[in-house]
Formats: structure tokens, sequence, C-alpha cells
């Protein structure tokens, strides 16, 4: 069972979400219900946001990777069969912008997911390149979820930047899965 | 044989095949299902290679792609487009692929390069300034 939210309410929160996102620079952040009509708006907005410069483009580029994979891998909670809420957050530090995400997966999908990453976080762009296209002219076909099995390598050949991840126990079978994806700002 | 057209939505680009030799595909591509969105353009495809052969078409052919972006799962279905272009290229199309990229996207001028690189068909790349 998942654990009771707590309904106490204060307006703290209000104000140290706001200093949190102020401090943390970040610049759009959504959590809850990722759906691909949110996806569409949320896009709309980064483009009408997006100066014209090859490091915006590429943030562009990465953050539709990074939120359809909040759509397409999001997990069903088994108390009521709806997706889990998610977390996107696209913010800047002095020489990077990053793009996070957050998201329940189940335990069993841990280990293909680091396997992935760690290899592609081993590669330079040309080894990145040659597993690109090994998967491109393979006869692998496309999930049922859409996903042909060439985002985190797309994302990681895009961003030239090692990607950070980490896992979060839950509770029963559920952990929470964070990625974070730098883009240099040239 | 006939034409295919398909209007461009938010999240899938505008297809237009005509058997004249006008192939277009524009906008962006990150369709909900992607299987179901390429699939009338593959069975065009391999209609086309056919007429191709019998001579029932034009020899000659440009395909124009000005996609602003595609996501990875429609990366493979662009790749198995190229693949049915190359047999309509055996069966004797000469064919022109135009690649248009925005200036500034690097990523997508690489993208490019490496179909073209994978298939054996030239490519023109064009940039668009605005």
């Amino acid at each position: 069972m998942a654990p009771k939210k707590s309904t106490g309410m204060n307006s703290n929160y209000v104000y140290d979400t706001h200093k949190l996102m102020s401090d943390k620079n970040i610049n759009l952040a959504f959590s809850g219900q990722f759906t691909p009509e949110l996806i569409t708006s949320m896009l709309f907005m980064a483009k009408k946001n997006i100066s014209k410069s090859v490091t915006m483009k590429k943030v562009y580029n990465i953050m539709i990777e990074c939120l359809e994979n909040l759509t397409k891998h999001g997990t069903l909670n088994d108390d009521d069969n709806e997706r889990f809420p998610a977390i996107f957050i696209f913010g800047n530090d002095n020489d990077y912008y990053y793009l996070a995400t957050g998201n329940t997966i189940l335990e069993e999908q841990c280990e293909p997911l680091k396997q992935k990453i760690d290899k592609a976080n081993s590669l330079d762009k040309k080894g990145l390149r040659d597993w690109y296209n090994e998967i491109l002219m393979g006869d692998e076909g496309v999930s049922e979820r859409g996903g042909a099995g060439l985002g985190i390598i797309d994302i990681a050949m895009k961003s030239g930047n090692q990607i950070e991840y980490e896992f979060k126990p839950l509770y029963d079978e559920y952990v929470f899965f964070i990625i974070k994806v730098k883009i240099d700002i040239v | 044989m006939n034409s295919l057209t398909i209007e461009s939505t938010e999240t899938s680009p505008k297809i237009s095949l005509d058997p004249s030799g006008k192939l277009l595909m524009e906008g962006e591509s990150r369709p909900e299902n992607v299987v179901k969105f390429f699939e009338p353009i593959m069975a065009w495809l391999q209609e086309y290679q056919q007429a191709v052969k019998d001579g029932s078409v034009s020899k000659t052919a440009a395909f124009d792609f000005k996609l602003e972006y595609f996501n990875s799962s429609s990366a493979k279905f662009i790749m198995d487009v190229f693949i049915e272009l190359e047999k309509a290229v055996q069966n004797g199309l000469s064919l022109q692929i135009n690649w248009y990229y925005e200036e500034l996207d690097e990523d997508l001028l690489e993208s490019g390069e490496e179909y073209q690189k994978l298939v054996k068909i030239p490519f023109n790349f064009i940039p668009i300034t605005d």
C-alpha cells in the first residue's frame, strides 16, 4: 500500500517552493500526471521562450525525449491503476542547462536501465553513434509503448555529458528513478 | 497509383507522396502511435517500388525532408523509409534526397549525415536560415 499523504496545510511551503526554485535557478518545473497533451503544452511554452541558439535547440530536442520517457515508461499504481505522478525540471547552473526527471518505476526495471545508462556513459560520441546505428538498422522493431530503445543513447549523444541517475526505493516493489542531463552552454 | 497525403498535427509531420516523384515529409514527428502513423507510408512506398519497376511511374523523384524534430522512435521508422527508398532506387529510380535543417540545429544535420552513410542514396543538405 502507498503511504497516506499528509493533508496538513500551512502556507510556508509556497514560499519554500518559490525560494527553492529561485535558489536552484529552476526555469520550468512540473510535478504531477504527465499526459501527451501536457507535454505538447510544455513544449509549446519552451519553444516560445527558447532563444535561437545551438544550445537551446539542443535543450528542446532532449526535453522532448525526457518528457516522452515519462509518459511511455510511467508505471501504473496497483491501488487505483492511475499513473504515478512524476516530476520534470529545467534549470541552469553557471555553465550548463540541465533537464531532470523523476518517476516511479518497478524494481525489476532498475537493472536494465542502469546497464543502459552505464554503457552510454562509458562510450564516446563515435561509440554512441555506432550503438545507435546498430539499433536503427536492427530488426528489433518498436515496442508497444513506442520505444525503440534509442532514447537514452539519443540523449547521451545530444548532451555530450555523463547522464546522472539515482534510484530511490519507495515502498514494496516501487522505486523512484531520477535522471539528470546536462547541456553545456556554448 | 494514388498519391498519399496526411496533414500535419502538433505531433506528426505532413506527408505528401505523389507518384509523379514529388515526395515530402515536413514538421515534427513524435506521434503517439508511431507504428500506426508510419503504416500507410510504408505501404505506399512498397507499392511505389513496384510501380517504378513496372515503369508505370516517372523514373526520377525528389524527396524533401523538412523535419524540425523527430523523436527516437520516429528515427527508427525514418530509417525504414530510407530502406524502402533504396529498394526503389535499385528498381531504377533516380532519387534525390533533400535534407533541410535549421542552421542552428547541428543534431538534425548530423542525423541526416548518418542516414546518408547508412543508405546508398545521395543527400543534399540544405540549411534553413531565418
